[in-house]
């Protein structure tokens, strides 16, 4: 049987299990796939050579009565995530020729359970846009549209897996670069919990929003791929004690929208979409009311204030000295100035320089230390909403994929993609973004994304209603 | 609101070259973000008040989880400059 007819993890376990196809014939069939359409899509930036032999592995582990969720399972990995001994560039000329010299402790998990590792996936640079189109090595097209972007920054995960080019992918989320490319390209993605997947050996952007998440094609495939990357890690003090209570699976749910917030700056179409999305939940006994939550319009002012703080700090380690790029300049200060020059793309700059301007003597009490209020305030707003509410839902872009070049030129409008995304990582939520609907643009159906965020820890929450709007439960 | 000069002033400060063709580009830019995120102000609290913070330093004890030289060839291998296993920087004074 071929890979090509395989929709799922857990359809492609079920095979793997029964014997009806090998790990071999499986990752020989995404190989084929990728050979044939990546030319067009380049949702990788490098496809393994030794994908052949680690599937070989699985299959002798498989045949030897082994079980696991991931004996065998093809996936891609988004390159800001550390594979040892491979390439890790986060699709940047600073790290071009940088080998991993660790596992990140996701990476190892998937090793560990027998996953073949199919490639890295391309991204904006240092996961920092919302279309591929800051990588320095060129932009992933959107498989519904090559004219499109696939969204970003885990915009080569997204196409990679609605290109059926990997059964799933693990991606990283900062203020949407899980949620965003999933809905662009028709996938699920899943922003988990703040801490709730270690980030040791993912490269840090925004150390108090960053998590790593899996884009798949089913709910279901969302939660088998976050039960096996989730769990506390001692190399990560920021992750989430595995003891802390999580929310269970309730009979009823309530789910909040908060209308004035939709009611600007959202395309007629799309909102009509969430609309069916919603009366699909109230069909299946979710009942659905309208909430209020006055501060999270500006979230996104809050973010692009937070995020670029962290990213001057996290990303002052590329210096050129220990690893990376290295340009020689007169002395040694001037070496980093000529290193972080020519390896940084035009937006890292950006951010870099906006991040050390907000946290300047000076600036710091109008710009940083207003915006962590501006947090805490989100934040509780938020909580108090959850006190009426199981989940809020949103649509996850306001708009479906964009064309390549529209909104290069203008940073702030490739902002605003974020609108609806970047909430969750400012509050540390989870958040689950599932394909619900088309809209059509160019005479082409581009496919749009629900968003469901819940409380902390709330996964669950998101898996069941997720499933009801994908017909999955 | 923001000018070439403090661009320049922010490229020295984040010891990043920043070609001097970009540098009225990024004032521009930086400017239009700058604007849009002081709209922060209508959440931040008069008072400058913020949270207790949620907060607290999490500790481990401090072993060594590595043989010794596990890592090194490695991690020597992506020095740009080396001597041996030493890694060579320009002249410090």
């Amino acid at each position: 049987m071929a890979g090509s007819d395989v929709t799922s993890i857990q359809e492609a376990r079920a095979l793997l299990d029964t014997g009806k196809i090998s790990a071999t014939e499986l990752a020989q069939g995404y190989l084929d796939r990728i050979k044939e359409k990546d030319g067009t899509i380049h949702a990788y930036l490098e496809v393994f050579d030794d994908v052949m032999k680690q599937a070989k592995d699985a299959d002798k582990r498989l045949a030897s009565g082994e079980k696991g969720a991931f004996l065998g399972i093809p996936l891609a990995i988004k390159d800001n995530i550390l594979i040892q001994g491979r390439t890790a560039s986060a699709a940047s000329r600073m790290l071009e020729n940088y080998t991993a010299t660790y596992d990140s402790t996701a990476a190892a998990k998937l090793k560990e359970s027998g996953a073949v590792l199919l490639g890295r996936t391309n991204m904006d640079e240092f996961a920092m846009g919302s279309s591929t189109e800051t990588s320095a090595f060129g932009a992933t097209k959107n498989p519904h549209d090559t004219e499109r972007v696939p969204g970003g920054s885990s915009g080569g995960s997204a196409a990679a897996v609605a290109g059926d080019m990997a059964l799933a992918a693990l991606g990283s989320d900062t203020g949407g670069s899980i949620r965003q490319p999933a809905a662009l390209c028709g996938v699920v993605g899943l922003k988990p919990t703040y801490g709730s997947v270690s980030r040791h050996g993912l490269m840090a952007m925004g150390s108090s929003l960053d998590v790593i998440g899996p884009l798949t094609r089913t709910v279901a495939d969302a939660e088998t791929l976050f039960s096996a990357v989730r769990g506390h890690d001692r190399m990560d003090a920021t992750s989430v004690p595995d003891d802390r209570e999580r929310i269970t699976r309730k009979a009823k749910y309530t789910v909040g929208v908060p209308r004035a917030f939709l009611e600007k700056g959202v395309d007629k179409d799309l909102l009509e979409e969430f609309e069916r999305g919603l009366d699909t939940l109230t069909a299946h006994g979710v009942h659905v009311q309208d909430i209020k939550l006055s501060t999270i319009e500006h979230a996104l002012a809050t973010y692009y204030i937070i995020m670029p703080a962290e990213v001057s700090a996290n990303l002052a380690r590329f210096d050129g000295v220990r690893y990376g790029l290295h340009v020689d300049g007169r002395d040694r200060k001037d070496d980093y100035r000529e290193s972080r020059g020519a390896g940084f793309g035009r937006e890292v700059r950006r951010r870099i320089l906006l991040g050390t301007y907000v946290l300047s003597s000076g600036y710091y009490d109008a710009y940083y230390g207003k915006a962590m209020q501006a947090r805490d305030r989100i934040r509780r707003d938020v909580r108090t909403a959850f006190e009426s509410v199981d989940a809020i839902a949103m649509p996850t872009t306001p708009a479906p994929a964009f064309k390549i070049g529209e909104k290069t030129s203008d940073p702030l409008s490739m902002y605003l993609e974020d609108i609806f995304t970047v909430s969750a990582n400012i509050i540390g939520i989870p958040a689950l973004s599932v394909p619900y609907g088309t809209v059509t643009r160019d005479s082409k159906e581009l496919p749009v994304g629900f968003q469901l965020l819940a409380p902390e820890l709330g996964e669950e929450t998101l898996f069941t209603l997720g499933k009801k709007l994908t017909a999955e439960g | 609101m923001i000018s070439r000069t403090d661009v320049e002033k922010l490229a020295e400060l984040s010891l990043i070259a920043v070609p001097d063709s970009e540098l009225d580009d990024v004032a521009k830019e930086m400017g239009a973000i700058l604007e849009y995120v002081a709209d922060v102000n209508k959440l931040a609290g008069e008072e400058g008040e913020r949270e207790k913070p949620v907060l607290r330093n999490v500790m481990r004890d401090d072993v060594v989880t590595n043989t010794p030289g596990e890592y090194t060839k490695d991690i020597v291998a992506q020095f740009p400059d080396k001597e041996g296993d030493a890694l060579r920087v320009k002249k410090i004074l």
